[in-house]
């Protein structure tokens, strides 16, 4: 029976090893065209994701509820500590809040007397987090707001307080987030005393590296990061977080955004900075200027 | 009896890539967003080794393929490497089969080893011949042996669950027949 088997093996097998070859060697050549034309081969992943994950979404969202809530059920037997902690902290709060109020106050003060204008076009969509990159070598999640709302690659994503990822691959309806923490993140940034430039480089650890940073003496734990909008397309002045040192030494920053709780992310609009090309005209008018400019050659 | 057994197969096949699905969703739940320091096992590979070793009619390689191409391009993994992996570590189980089929579960457990340690391996070679980033040794590793620590459990419920057993020598015979 088993020689029977054997030999019907025999009679399909250089077909089926046919067919296998063709298969295996059409995955190969799609990663071939993933290594040569990375950006194509991307977009074609948003668009995948973009049909799949929304089809699960239904199904989604009460799952992820019900888990939480099973989590949150294990934190309510410290209840009691928790508010008590929280009715210091608001005590905290209060404090500082006053202490903003009357800064708020001096500064609208102060930009009244300088007739300040504020960059208008900062405006933001939010979105709620549909699904995270579901493995733990990378680090990213996905948004139900994509092209339809006008998402574009490379905008910044926050959530209330700090800056948490930035957009990579926009499909139809969904977007996705990498996160700082993601070991492909590099965000320039500057260290708000110091004024020091810096790259947030992620290392799929919670605190991100702080790299190519010219003077790392002038740069003390606490400090204030930002992002310093360099390259265009990213807004400038977003806080990022804090800096810390790890044991060994090396300089982390201590995101504010709450990881822990990543719901809904606000994608900060970013038409990128207008450039003034041509010399003003009240100067010198731009044809005297050249030929003026030859003749002195 | 031949068609009842041919429908068996198509429903089993309907049930891994359903299964497989379900695993990918489970993945994809937001529940995780701060990077881990751990790594659980994958799944999706464990559950495709153990069904490859024990009824390979269940998983084809067309299958396997598209499988793993969704989830390459779902989990931001590069597309197409670990599913021409997968698809080859499936075709060499299928070819030891006969041999698995008579073997006691240690051998089985090996062979399963061995062939997850083959893919993570190939797979990390393949990034590196291609210079893509990568992430370093410690959580693929990490990975790997909770992958072969996961076998036995994900046979047992196979077993238990969907009635995916070792063919025995009786129904090698009826396999014949049809």
């Amino acid at each position: 029976m088993a020689r029977d088997r054997n030999q019907g093996e025999d009679y399909s097998g250089p077909l089926k090893r046919l067919l296998l070859s063709v298969l295996v060697l059409c995955l190969i050549g799609i990663f071939l065209i993933w290594r040569i034309d990375s950006p194509r081969v991307e977009r074609f992943r948003a668009q995948v994701t973009d049909r799949v994950v929304p089809s699960f979404d239904w199904a989604m969202a009460p799952v992820t509820a019900t888990v939480n809530l099973f989590r949150n059920v294990q934190s309510y037997q410290r209840i009691v500590e928790q508010n008590q902690e929280l009715r210091r902290e608001l005590q905290q709060m209060k404090a500082w809040k006053e202490a903003a109020l009357q800064l708020e106050q001096e500064n609208a003060r102060l930009l009244d007397l300088n007739n300040v204008r504020l960059d208008p076009r900062l405006t933001y969509i939010t979105g709620v987090v549909l699904a995270d990159s579901g493995s733990p070598f990378r680090q990213s999640v996905l948004l139900n707001i994509g092209a339809r709302d006008g998402v574009v690659d490379g905008w910044a994503a926050m959530d209330g307080i700090g800056l948490v990822g930035r957009i990579s691959g926009v499909g139809q309806s969904t977007s996705r987030v990498i996160l700082l923490t993601d070991s492909s993140s590099r965000i320039p940034a500057i260290i708000q005393p110091s004024g020091q430039t810096a790259l947030i480089a992620g290392d799929n650890s919670i605190a991100p590296n702080v790299d190519f940073l010219e003077t790392p003496e002038l740069v003390r734990p606490g400090d204030r990061v930002v992002t310093s909008g360099d390259g265009g397309v990213f807004p400038g002045g977003l806080l990022i977080g804090h800096v810390a040192t790890d044991p060994g030494g090396r300089l982390r920053v201590r995101l504010s955004a709450d990881y822990e709780r990543l719901e809904f992310l606000r994608v900060l609009r970013d038409r990128g900075q207008e450039k003034v090309t041509t010399p003003g005209s009240v100067v010198a008018p731009a044809q005297a200027a050249a030929s003026a400019g030859g003749n002195d050659g | 009896m031949a068609s009842g057994l041919v429908s068996r197969k198509w429903v089993m096949r309907l049930t891994f890539a359903v299964l497989c699905l379900a695993i990918l969703f489970l993945q994809l739940l937001p529940l995780e967003t701060t990077p881990r320091r751990w790594a659980g096992p994958d799944w999706l590979v464990v559950l495709t080794v153990a069904w490859a070793a024990r009824q390979p009619k269940y998983t084809p390689p067309v299958l396997v393929a598209a499988l793993f191409l969704l989830a390459d391009l779902l989990l931001l993994r590069p597309p197409g490497l670990l599913a021409a992996i997968m698809v080859v570590a499936t075709h060499f189980l299928n070819s030891r089969a006969s041999g698995l089929r008579a073997a006691t579960f240690t051998t089985e457990w090996l062979t399963a080893a061995a062939v997850m340690v083959g893919v993570a391996l190939t797979y990390r070679l393949g990034l590196t011949i291609f210079m893509v980033h990568h992430v370093p040794l410690g959580l693929p590793l990490m990975q790997v042996i909770m992958n072969i620590a996961i076998y036995p459990l994900v046979v047992f419920l196979s077993a238990i669950l969907c009635g995916v057993r070792r063919t025995k020598a009786r129904d090698t015979a009826m396999g014949a027949v049809t």
